[in-house]
């Protein structure tokens, strides 16, 4: 009978101490990882696809089960080699004309390229031109790409006459094709460079020009360019596109507004067939014609990167004489658009990323509110040493 | 000794039980009346939810304490425990590893004084999302309140 006492005594003695309150609870987390992806390949003319031992010409689409390898491979026809095969992203690989997605683990999207071999019928002569002095370049065009070979003893002898010229153009917009694809030589940009890099001559910029469209580089942009290959030429294509490629950035651009009435401007460049994008440190400026449709306000124009999730970029621009100019550290699409745009993935710019994107105002009163305090803080210290002056004279 | 003991279990017992007022009359004439007002609170956790495949912070709700009378210096302390693993239903050894976070930091425990939320989010690497094998993924979170005032 102690014993029992003693237990109970002890179990009440504990109580005390024993006064916290647990209560449990648990929630599943539930995600369904798709079983397959979906490919899509654009083929271009000239040439055909070959995935399972069957051929695909134009846009097809396959599906493939998520994480295995896609492979297959781009034939071109008789007279025709494979210019480009590019994916939306970086997880195309290719070996010859053969090329393959490998771990699918998203949807996909692949465009083949394919040109002809035959040489150009016939040369024809483009104008490379300086400040003062212009010489001329042989070029040989088929279709609407160029390939330019100038005189290295006379393009010597233009830089070097030629002093002052901030920009050395090389002109294709004069002559009847149209072109919008330009092979341009490493031993070229390697002699205009020189110049370039010397602060003495005074240029600064290369120009090729395409129609309406050129595209000016940097010495920066030209270092950066041919520093991520070791081919002897780059290809650059400018061409005026009607509409997105991806579901992704049709969206947004729908969402934003773009309609049938914008420009989209796309600017590749390739070195033999892999796409070079990006001219890290350097600069490129991009020109397009611009024709303001009646009440459009020339302020209003703007140009937007629009990336491949959709995000867009404003691309600070200039409009003048019918042209927007606007620079770029990589090539993309790039779209020209009247009017402010409405849309939740614009970034507006640093203080409204800071802030959020959606908060506009900030981009307007924080600068006032930098400079303003600091001013008032000035005004209301001169003030009081004033009145303090004032006080003491008395 | 009974008695003793007796006695003993009688005042621990008397001491233990809630006295829910206490009256006494002092002799300057004064009356003080002291009562006991319990602690309560309502606390809300988030629900099972369906995240989004390839997104890298799924937001998955709030902790939330919806109603905190609690005594002076008291808090609710709400904890999360949860392995970080997403298993395939179909393979446990398939999984995708995540972090529950709120505030963009790892989420362990939240002391609440007062009525107040707290978002969480369920994050996810790329690299788990690319390499993920298909199918379904299950996780479970348990969350355990805990008072620091005893039973409310």
């Amino acid at each position: 009978m102690q014993k029992f006492f003693a237990v109970i005594l002890f179990a009440l003695l504990l109580l005390p101490m024993t006064t916290s309150y647990l209560t449990d609870g648990s929630m599943r987390i539930i995600v369904e990882v798709p079983t397959e992806h979906t490919i899509t390949i654009k083929c271009g003319s000239g040439g055909k696809i070959v995935y399972s031992e069957k051929e695909f010409t134009g846009t097809n689409q396959f599906k493939v089960k998520r994480l295995d390898t896609f492979t297959a491979s781009a034939v071109p026809f008789d007279g025709y080699v494979t210019e480009a095969i590019t994916g939306e992203t970086n997880n195309v690989t290719q070996v010859g004309n053969d090329f393959s997605v490998t771990q699918i683990h998203f949807d996909e999207s692949i465009s083949v390229t394919f040109r002809k071999t035959q040489q150009s019928s016939g040369m024809t002569s483009v104008p490379v031109v300086g400040k003062d002095q212009t010489m001329s370049a042989e070029a040989s065009i088929f279709e609407d790409t160029a390939r330019i070979t100038v005189n290295e003893e006379k393009l010597e002898y233009l830089l070097n006459q030629d002093t002052g010229a901030s920009t050395i153009t090389v002109d294709f917009s004069e002559i009847e094709q149209n072109i919008n694809a330009v092979h341009i030589p490493r031993i070229t940009v390697d002699a205009i460079q020189l110049r370039l890099d010397d602060e003495n001559h005074g240029m600064t910029e290369f120009e090729v020009k395409m129609q309406d469209i050129s595209i000016s580089f940097n010495s920066n942009a030209l270092t950066s360019i041919f520093g991520q290959t070791e081919e002897e030429e780059i290809t650059v294509r400018v061409e005026q596109v009607s509409e997105f490629e991806t579901a992704a950035v049709r969206d947004a651009a729908a969402e934003a507004g773009f309609t049938d009435d914008i420009i989209i401007v796309k600017v590749t460049m390739y070195s033999g067939v892999n796409p070079i994008s990006d001219f890290i440190g350097g600069n490129a400026k991009i020109t397009v014609p611009y024709t303001l449709l009646p009440g459009e306000d020339a302020s209003s124009i703007a140009v937007w990167y629009i990336a491949m999730d959709g995000t867009m970029e404003h691309v600070p621009c200039v409009y003048e004489d019918g042209f927007v100019s606007f620079s770029t550290d990589h090539f993309s699409k790039f779209v020209v658009k009247p009017g402010v745009v409405a849309n939740d993935r614009v970034v507006h710019c640093l203080i409204c990323r800071w802030f959020g994107d959606d908060i506009q105002p900030w981009c307007i009163l924080l600068p006032i509110l930098i400079v303003l305090f600091p001013a008032g803080t000035v005004v209301l210290l001169i003030y009081r040493k004033k009145r303090k002056a004032r006080r003491t004279n008395q | 000794m009974k008695k003793v003991i007796c006695m003993i279990i009688i005042l621990l017992m008397t001491f233990n039980s809630g006295i829910p007022a206490y009256a006494a009359n002092s002799t300057g004439g004064t009356t003080t009346i002291t009562t006991s007002v319990g602690a309560a609170y309502t606390v809300t956790i988030p629900e099972s939810t369906r995240i989004t495949f390839n997104v890298l912070s799924n937001s998955i709700g709030n902790i939330a304490v919806t109603q905190a009378r609690l005594e002076p210096g008291e808090k609710i302390t709400v904890s999360a425990v949860t392995d970080g693993k997403l298993k395939n239903n179909e393979d446990d050894t398939a999984t995708i590893a995540y972090t529950l976070k709120s505030d963009d930091t790892a989420f362990t425990s939240a002391d609440f004084t007062s009525i107040a939320t707290k978002a969480l989010t369920i994050d996810i690497t790329q690299a788990e999302w690319d390499s993920a094998k298909a199918g379904s993924y299950t996780g479970t979170i348990t969350f355990t309140v805990h008072y620091s005032g005893g039973t409310p």
